[in-house]
């Protein structure tokens, strides 16, 4: 804590002995819709300096006294140049013209572009709705996640799966955030769809290696969605409609320039269309079944002065799942919900605070009910969070932040009641587990030299599990010994100091080499079987048994833009390595045991690679394509025998070409052509029968050692602008997925005929394919 | 006690959840696995009041098709079986059963004498040592008390008044876990079976009374092709019931569990591969060495 303080001292000393110099700051933001524009680039011709605007669009830059010509930049946006006196601090805020809306195509100035030679972070993506929604989609519905498995590093947990793995690391190690509060469950029924409705969603960031010290709790990556905040120059209607899902959105001012709003809503409807077709089955149950899900994304901003503004957002979606049979009764809701409320406030021009407290909550119910036996199972996890940053912009040279974290996570075990007839089965109490978690971090971003731009970085984190809590310690004969714990008792205490450092050395003016190291610690754990995100998988705290999950990461890269920065080139490697992993101890499996943490192994893991990608960034003819080569693997001294085996997450190769055209002011038209090594899974080698009933024999180095066969299709898409004047706009989105029809093998298994007790047994080897060939129309709308 | 039979459903309406979106294609594939070194099986038991024996097989590999006379290749003879209370120890002796076309080890009928003193005893610990080809397996299980049903009775099906679901019910004691498996028999068939889940443990009805359902034996089911699953654990009027009704230990627990639960789906996201959890020690070895405190009873269906 005295240390922390220190350096902070330091720096803001270091920066106050300098010569009088005048700050020019100020937001930038969408001229049409008022929304700010994170990660513009403000630049000052005449020093080749400048800035670059935070998360709220706002940008602080100290100088010398003297004439200046700013060029403030921003990806498909037109450049707006603007001369600037600096006798004094100066405020200015920029509105820029989105290319949209451009008669004429812009040809986007150098300085932004030089963003992937010339900063410091690596393993970083930005993409914003816009370029997204132009991509060929599956069953009608933009998803951002599946959007971010095309960049390399990143791959698929499964055929249409929004989950994810990142250089080697587990679904649970992805830190994703909508408007800063965590979303445990990414996914809408089981994965196929991420929560994320594209219409409420601005921009997302991906941050895969090199995790700067403000983002921590997760191993691999972080995930930073940004919804919108709503026009507050009009209002505006923004829908469509899809195959499965329509959607709605309206926003506006509240007071123009001021305030706005904006609540977007998003509802499958295979329920309503198949019920005619179940009623007509005359099964009872199938008519009586039903699945949808929805959610709604709402967003208020105020601005109470240029100082302060105030933002409240929320998220809150579910799945529904009903089946009521004849003698057989199934129920079950999920989903998340999340709100944030952040304040920013500006205390000088260079000293930016953004205070924000968070609400995330995620929960998993089934009820069941058959033959008069009643079953509730339910599950969860709920935090409180506060959190504070501070940006401080002393120089042009330097960017400094820091700020703390604080969050009280509640975990609901999966819990099971029950009633048969009179009998009720309920436990006397739900043994939910409570933490603390915290977090101080401060980091600098700065330029040594004209050649060399540090980012370093130190983040202290702790986490505390405290009471009440019964902890049952396995005797081994399956009884258990019952320690009982006091509200607020400490049971469990870890802290680890995380430094992050970063580094570029700039080659020449088109390209660069950058190198960084990276430690995270993770205190939440994801107890799962799936390797993918799944409604009933489990969170649980790090406690006498789990320790935390610590990760290192050294990564290499080569950075180069081509053909005046049209195009952007990179090629990094990284080595990971992971401590205490878990998984299920052998032969358990998620259940209903008293203390889950007694059902795991642990074990170590590392993963290692290299990505190469290659973008064109602007123009009519855009996109990327990317490649990975990478390994990653698993040891626990109880799992497969003590042999090291490769973790689910292990993909020897996966590339993707992800290219847009616009033909005219009508046509765009988009493909994605994918290919990845066959996804790692265990199998058996023979039958061992029992009392005539055919068991699966596993040997003892079983673990993942077979592949699935490689994967890839062809997407292709095209979007019409049928319509568009100033007050209306209607487009529509055609899509084929898997143009070729590839049945790619999403399970495999053994088909058994016959019995061996009363005749022949025959097995055949099976796989099931989940997308075959599949078309798709959209039609999308705005005024 | 989330029954196997809810999880199957759950799955199956998972699938149907996923049909309902998509046109899913299911075709064979031609995937070589390789058939590694086979392993023994052990499957002995012993039980209060009863004789006890052993079945020892190898490995099967997954061949298209496979006969009960191609199976019968897969038992091993020849093998030194011997099991022991601690204080008397007896060599078993191998039958081979035509009929039935396997092999079976059992005690020495020629030696009634000795023999006798190793038929199941409540609370005794019996050890097995079995030899095959020089490589030696060993296992030891406890004969644990009884833990009689209080009743059974059966229920009609709602939608099927030919169809009935046997019912029964069980005071736990409280203290201890306590695991049990649950077995039937109708009619003439001729061994116990169980449903697609077997043993159960009190964990949330711990020293309750409760009444539960026990499902019919699933022999009639294994066959995918004829099996019809509306009738599945049900009884028919008329029938009679024999239930067998045991304690057991955790290991045997644990092993009929995963054994149970064993999906047959490899590479499913959903799912992780659940290997047998054998009390059988050795490498290259599974099975099982059960021992049954064993309570019987017998209901006749009223037609």
């Amino acid at each position: 804590m005295k240390n922390f303080g220190i350096i902070v001292l330091c720096c803001i000393l270091t920066m106050a002995v300098q010569a009088q110099r005048y700050t020019l700051s100020g937001y930038v933001k969408d001229a049409a819709t008022g929304e700010t524009l994170p990660g513009a680039a403000i630049t000052l011709k005449e020093l080749g300096k400048g800035a670059v605007s935070n998360e709220y669009g706002f940008f602080s830059i100290t100088v010398n006294p003297g004439k200046y010509t700013a060029a403030v930049t921003y990806l498909s946006y037109k450049t707006q140049v603007d001369s600037i006196d600096l006798k004094q601090n100066t405020r200015r805020n920029y509105s820029l013209q989105s290319n949209a809306t451009v008669t004429k195509e812009v040809v986007v100035t150098a300085e932004s572009a030089k963003k992937n030679i010339e900063g410091t972070q690596m393993g970083t993506e930005q993409l914003t709705m816009e370029q997204i929604k132009t991509l060929p989609v599956i069953l009608g519905e933009v998803d951002l996640l599946k959007t971010l498995q095309l960049l390399p590093g990143v791959q698929s947990s499964g055929e249409g799966n929004s989950g994810f793995y990142v250089r080697g690391g587990g679904p649970d190690q992805n830190l994703i955030l909508l408007d800063e509060a965590t979303v445990y469950n990414s996914g809408h029924l089981f994965g196929f769809f991420s929560v994320f409705n594209s219409d409420a969603i601005a921009n997302v960031t991906l941050i895969k290696g090199g995790m700067p010290a403000d983002y921590g709790g997760r191993l691999s990556s972080v995930v930073d969605v940004k919804m919108k905040e709503g026009n507050n120059q009009r209002f505006a209607v923004t829908g469509g409609i899809g195959l499965i899902a329509s959607r709605l959105t309206i926003e506006g001012p509240l007071k123009k320039n001021k305030s706005s709003f904006i609540i977007s809503g998003r509802r499958t409807y295979i329920d309503v269309l198949t019920l005619p077709l179940r009623k007509a089955s005359g099964n009872e149950g199938l008519a009586n079944s039903g699945y949808y899900f929805y959610d709604v994304n709402a967003k208020l901003n105020y601005i109470f002065s240029d100082k302060d503004r105030l933002y409240l957002s929320g998220y809150f979606g579910r799945d529904k799942f009903k089946f009521a049979g004849d003698q057989f009764t199934l129920n079950f809701p999920w989903g998340n919900a999340t709100g944030s409320m952040r304040w920013n406030h500006l205390f000088t021009d260079k000293l930016f605070l953004n205070t924000t407290a968070i609400f995330s909550d995620y929960t998993f119910e089934l009820g069941a009910g058959q033959n008069g036996f009643n079953l509730k199972l339910f599950s969860g996890i709920r935090d409180y969070t506060l959190k504070t940053d501070f940006e401080y912009y002393p120089t042009a040279r330097h960017s400094i932040k820091y700020g703390t974290y604080y969050s009280f996570h509640v975990f609901t075990p999966s819990t099971i009641t029950g009633q048969s007839d009179t009998v009720d089965f309920s436990p006397e109490k739900i043994n939910k587990q409570y933490g603390n978690e915290a977090a101080i971090y401060v980091l600098d971003d700065f330029e040594l030299s004209k050649r060399i731009k540090i980012n370093a970085g130190l983040r202290f984190s702790l986490f505390q599990q405290i009471g009440p809590y019964d902890r049952y310690i396995e005797k081994g004969d399956g009884s258990y010994d019952t320690v009982v714990y006091k509200r607020a008792q400490n049971i469990a205490y870890y802290q680890g100091l995380e430094p992050r450092f970063a580094i570029r050395y700039t080659l020449n003016e088109f390209s660069s080499v950058k190198a960084s190291y990276t430690r995270t610690n993770q205190y939440l754990h994801l107890a799962s079987t799936s390797g993918s995100t799944l409604p009933a998988d489990l969170w649980i705290p790090s406690s006498q048994l789990v320790k935390p999950q610590v990760a290192t990461q050294y990564a290499v890269g080569y950075f180069r833009n081509f053909n005046k920065d049209i195009f952007e080139a990179s090629v990094e490697v990284y080595y990971k390595d992971l401590t205490n992993q878990i998984e299920f101890k052998e032969g358990r499996s998620p259940g209903f045991s008293p203390n889950v943490e007694n059902d795991f192994s642990f074990g170590s893991g590392k993963s290692y690679g290299a990505e190469f990608f290659v973008k064109k960034r602007v123009g009519k003819f855009n996109g990327w394509v990317g490649y990975t080569h990478a390994y990653a693997k698993r040891y626990f001294k109880d799992i497969n025998n003590g042999v090291p085996f490769f973790a689910k997450y292990d993909r020897r190769h996966d590339g993707s070409i992800v290219l847009s055209y616009q033909l005219s002011k009508k046509w765009t038209f988009g493909t994605v052509f994918v290919y990845g090594s066959g996804a790692a899974f265990s199998a058996p080698t023979g039958y061992v029968f029992i009392n005539n009933n055919a068991g699966l024999y596993y040997e003892d180095d079983y673990r993942n050692k077979f592949r699935l066969a490689p994967y890839h299709r062809l997407d292709l898409s095209a979007t019409l602008i049928s319509k568009k004047t100033e007050k209306f706009e209607s487009s529509w989105n055609f899509s084929i997925y898997n143009v070729y029809n590839r049945q790619n093998q999403y399970i495999i298994f053994l088909e058994q005929s016959g019995n061996i007790a009363t005749g022949e047994l025959q097995t055949k080897v099976k796989q099931i394919t989940v997308f075959p060939i599949i078309p798709s129309v959209t039609w999308n709308f705005k005024f | 006690m989330l029954t196997k039979k809810y999880s199957i459903r759950v799955t199956a309406l998972f699938l149907l959840a996923v049909g309902l979106l998509y046109t899913s294609c299911e075709k064979e594939v031609n995937i070589d696995f390789p058939e590694g070194e086979p392993v023994v099986v052990v499957e002995g038991y012993v039980e209060n009041g009863q004789i006890p024996y052993v079945v020892l097989t190898n490995t099967v590999p997954f061949l298209g098709k496979l006969s009960p006379d191609e199976f019968e290749k897969y038992f091993i003879s020849g093998a030194d079986v011997t099991i022991t209370d601690g204080i008397n120890t007896a060599k078993l002796v191998e039958y081979k059963l035509p009929d039935l076309g396997f092999t079976v080890y059992s005690l020495d009928t020629a030696d009634i004498f000795n023999s006798a003193k190793l038929i199941g005893k409540e609370g005794r610990t019996y050890s097995l040592s079995v030899t095959v080809n020089g490589k030696n397996y060993t296992a030891s299980t406890t004969i644990l008390p009884v833990v009689p049903l209080d009743s059974i009775w059966v229920e009609p099906k709602r939608s099927d008044s030919n169809l009935v679901q046997l019912m029964c019910r069980l005071s736990d004691p409280a203290g201890a876990v306590n695991f049990y498996r649950g077995l039937t028999r109708r009619n003439n068939d001729p061994v116990f079976d169980t449903g697609f889940r077997s043993v159960y443990l009190d964990i949330i009805v711990n020293g309750k009374s409760f009444n539960f359902s026990l499902d019919r034996g699933k022999a009639d089911f294994a066959n995918n092709d004829t099996a019809d699953f509306e009738k599945y654990g049900y009884f028919e009027r008329g029938d009679t019931i024999y239930v067998k009704w045991c304690a057991i230990d955790k290991p045997q627990f644990d092993f009929w569990d995963t054994f149970d639960s064993q999906g047959s789906s490899l590479g499913n996201p959903f799912s992780a591969p659940l290997k047998i959890k054998s009390n059988i020690v050795g490498k290259g070895s599974t099975g099982i060495w059960a021992s049954y405190g064993a309570f019987y009873d017998t209901l006749i269906v009223k037609k």
